[in-house]
């Protein structure tokens, strides 16, 4: 049923006798489900593997090697299948601990189990941090058009470099414009750098944990391509769903500026917040 | 205003970062491709076209509500 990825692309792609696909590590101290009726990317049958030494499991499905294609469709599908199964994790157990996407783990079952026992203090620790939180991301963008508008009156450094281009020759002139747009994008960038700053100011006490992300991907730029493009800002927050109500009203006042936005989404697994497990245990 | 997960962006943001965050496992017994960041760019950039498929109205609609 599985489907082998492609391989022109897959030269580097090692493949296992047996493996195990990682979706999500689970608390499991409220009480264990023995099976999990949830199905996987591709339509993978996914089950739940307990710890012996501690309450807490991991959600898999076989699977040899690691997905990787460049076909967009495939890819979606196998992105929006895993987080299918975080989610149906969420549900039952809580907030899981979401593991990067392609995590593959050598071995069957109880090689899984043996890892989870060996690393039970760190994953415990991390869902004592966890504790019942959420994450959630705010996105601030800010239409600068009216604001670039009133500074040119406002600002006194812009209003003289206006005066004086419309009192100078072509060649001074370019230069003063030069001028010009540089004032005007510092004045930008500060602006920005305030809003930006009001913004984790507000979301703070509302907040277990808070931190600023970048507001494109390395790739989207590398490609010329605008995720957001009067995206000033992007927050990722962890906090409980009780602080919703209190996040939600705070962004309401926060959108009162002229020409700010927020984009609110959540409540999403703590992929932000998710910790490295290293071999120490 | 209230948290959202189906909308578009939302979509798009949560699909980049599920690349790139979560719980990484340090371990001999993890089974990776030998060149990371060739899978690593090749799945994000697929990403940044999903920005651009939803742009035109592709359809990323997914049940996780």
């Amino acid at each position: 049923m599985s489907e082998s990825p492609t391989t022109a692309e897959t030269t580097a792609t090692e493949a296992v006798d047996s493996g195990r696909y990682l979706y999500c590590l689970v608390d499991l101290a409220a009480g264990s489900e023995e099976t999990v009726d949830i199905a996987g990317i591709e339509d993978e049958p996914v089950s739940l593997v307990t710890a012996q030494s501690a309450p807490v499991g991991a959600l898999v499905h076989r699977r040899e090697e690691p997905f990787d294609s460049t076909d967009l469709t495939k890819l979606r599908d196998w992105l929006l299948a895993h987080q299918q199964v975080v989610d149906a994790a969420g549900d039952r157990f809580g907030t899981p601990l979401p593991v990067r996407f392609d995590t593959i783990i050598e071995g069957d079952d109880g090689d899984v189990a043996t890892w989870l026992d060996g690393h039970a203090t760190q994953i415990t620790d991390a869902f004592d941090d966890l504790s019942g939180c959420w994450e959630y991301r705010v996105t601030l963008s800010w239409d600068s058009a009216a604001f670039e508008t009133e500074q040119q009156t406002l600002d006194p450094e812009l209003s003289d470099i206006q005066r004086r281009i419309e009192q100078s020759g072509d060649g001074t002139r370019f230069l003063l414009e030069k001028q010009f747009d540089q004032r005007l994008r510092e004045l930008r960038r500060q602006r920005e750098t305030a809003l930006a700053e009001r913004l984790v100011d507000r979301l703070e006490p509302h907040s277990e944990r808070l931190t600023e992300r970048p507001v494109q991907s390395d790739a989207a730029a590398s490609l010329g391509i605008e995720l957001d493009s009067d995206a000033v800002t992007q927050v990722a927050l962890l906090a409980p769903p009780a602080a919703e109500s209190a996040l939600g009203s705070t962004l309401d006042e926060i959108t009162e500026t002229p020409g700010v936005d927020v984009r609110f989404t959540g409540p999403w697994p703590p992929y932000t917040f998710a910790p490295q497990i290293s071999e120490n245990e | 205003m209230e948290p959202t997960r189906t909308d578009q962006h939302a979509v798009v943001e949560l699909l980049d970062v599920l690349l790139d965050e979560g719980v990484i496992i340090q371990a001999d017994i993890i089974v990776t491709v030998a060149d990371i960041p060739l899978v690593g760019i090749s799945l994000r950039a697929a990403i940044a076209g999903m920005a651009k498929m939803s742009e035109y109205g592709v359809d990323m609609s997914w049940s996780g509500a």
